[in-house]
């Protein structure tokens, strides 16, 4: 078999198999045998974060969420014009996207009484958004922008990406098929409640202090401006977001997570073409000032 | 071909012969993989919803009219896809549910938050291995430290913006049109 014929079937397997059908599989061949190993070998692959059930990433994306905001330098805005302002662009744009991934509960937003530029996708869709990078935005679409780039990071799992293979590899291990069926025991409990402990504390370690990859970065900015393009919204509105940063001098927050502004504007490439009707952004900016202006 | 099919006693006995060879094994896999997908294929399928709660829509759209409140754990029987959009039965009633709401996974782990009252318990994740709202009970005895930020969180996640309201903002910010 040619190697990249291979090679594309050795990922299609993983992709693509069913739970079901492959710990049927594993059941019913021996362990030593060909047939048993490549099963095996395939199933291994195949647990990847996608088999993480919604309503399991919600929560851990609310333990992740109370990690954060346990933290003396994140706490919670009371601006309740501003939160309702959010939340509004936010389900906006995530209403009017099918490509939007829906979370178990829905998207909900809280912002972070902090001049730090900084924001958090908790996995599960609870998305923290801090004063100062608000405070960037200059316009409804520009924070549409900063918050489509958010949603992206949910919708394209990057959370729960963050959590360690060895540690996923175990918890799907014991979270597999015949153990599912089982009743919780104490010991279960104990065993699983460590794994998530672990898994909670890698996404924090990721969200907080390292930040995703390079790539993730491009694929949320990517993906952020196509949703601002379905939903109405000028799809330049990052770029401009980014370029108000440029030579800004920040450090910490999102300066230390994320590449450069003017790098992520490079890899967003060559500009979308988009006409701002003249009545819209006079009915944008008018609420946009009436909660940011004021 | 649904799961179930797939392993028609007849048919996993000749899969198994088949695997004794690793090539033709390999290539089976991915034949099964492929027919195994989540995305469910055989009208007929049953799907778990797997939101707290979504609607049975009357079009294959968002902000069409909701025909019924689907909640975590109803079962839904999969007619075709068309795009994002899968055309459905719940209780008899066709309607449309986007792709990301509901799973074609027989083994689907389920919260237990979101499901009607005559749900059967063991049918989800809170007498069952998975992290459900046990492990997190669990996981905040031992952290109590977050005891205040959980409560935040909780009144956070309880804010919700209805449908209505969404369409209103899109419609006064020009950027969804009356009656669109």
């Amino acid at each position: 078999m040619r190697r990249p014929l291979l090679c594309l079937l050795l990922l299609a397997v993983p992709m693509a198999a069913c739970a079901a059908v492959m710990n049927a599989l594993e059941d019913a061949t021996p362990e030593d045998s060909v047939a048993g190993k490549l099963v095996r070998g395939t199933n291994r692959l195949r647990k990847s974060f996608q088999d993480l059930d919604p309503s399991e990433e919600h929560f851990i994306g609310r333990s992740v969420a109370a990690q954060i905001l346990a933290m003396p330098e994140y706490r919670l805005s009371d601006d309740q014009a501003l939160l309702a302002y959010v939340e509004r662009i936010g389900n906006a744009v995530a209403m009017t996207n099918d490509k939007v991934r829906q979370p178990f509960l829905g998207y909900r937003f809280g912002i972070l009484a902090t001049e730090e530029v900084n924001a958090f996708a908790c996995p599960g869709g609870l998305i923290l958004v801090s004063r100062g990078l608000i405070g960037k935005t200059r316009s409804e679409d520009e924070l549409a922008a900063v918050l489509a780039h958010e949603i992206a990071h949910v919708t394209l799992q990057h959370g729960v990406a963050a959590i360690q293979k060895a540690n996923l590899a175990e918890a799907f291990t014991y979270l597999g098929a015949g153990a599912a069926q089982a009743t919780m025991s104490q010991e279960d409990l104990k065993n699983l409640t460590g794994l998530f402990d672990e898994s909670v504390g890698d996404v924090v370690k990721t969200l907080v202090t390292s930040g995703y990859s390079r790539d993730a970065e491009e694929q949320a900015d990517k993906l952020g401006r196509e949703l601002l393009a379905t939903t109405g919204y000028d799809p330049q509105g990052l770029c401009r977001v980014l370029q108000c940063m440029v030579g800004d001098g920040g450090h910490g927050g999102m300066f230390a997570t994320h590449p450069a502004p003017q790098d992520r504007i490079v890899s967003l490439g060559d500009r979308v073409a988009f006409a701002m009707d003249a009545a819209a952004a006079r009915a944008r900016a008018k609420r946009y000032g009436a909660v940011l202006k004021s | 071909m649904t799961p179930d099919a797939i392993l028609a006693p007849p048919r996993a006995a000749a899969i198994l012969r088949a695997m004794k060879q690793p090539a033709r094994a390999l290539g089976l896999l991915v034949i099964l993989s492929l027919l195994a997908a989540d995305t469910p294929q055989d009208p007929g399928a049953t799907l778990t919803v797997t939101r707290k709660t979504t609607k049975l829509r009357a079009q294959k759209k968002l902000f069409a009219p909701a025909i019924a409140e689907l909640k975590e754990g109803d079962k839904l029987k999969f007619d075709r896809k068309e795009g994002a959009w899968l055309a459905v039965l719940f209780d008899q009633v066709p309607g449309w549910v986007h792709e990301n709401d509901v799973s074609s996974n027989p083994e689907v782990r389920l919260s237990g938050e979101g499901v009607r009252e005559n749900y059967s318990a063991s049918e989800t994740s809170a007498a069952r291995k998975g992290f459900n709202p046990q492990v997190e009970k669990q996981y905040r005895s031992g952290n109590p430290n977050l005891e205040a930020a959980f409560l935040l969180i909780d009144k956070l996640q309880a804010r919700t913006v209805p449908e209505a309201e969404v369409r209103t903002f899109l419609v006064e910010g020009l950027l969804l049109k009356e009656g669109q």
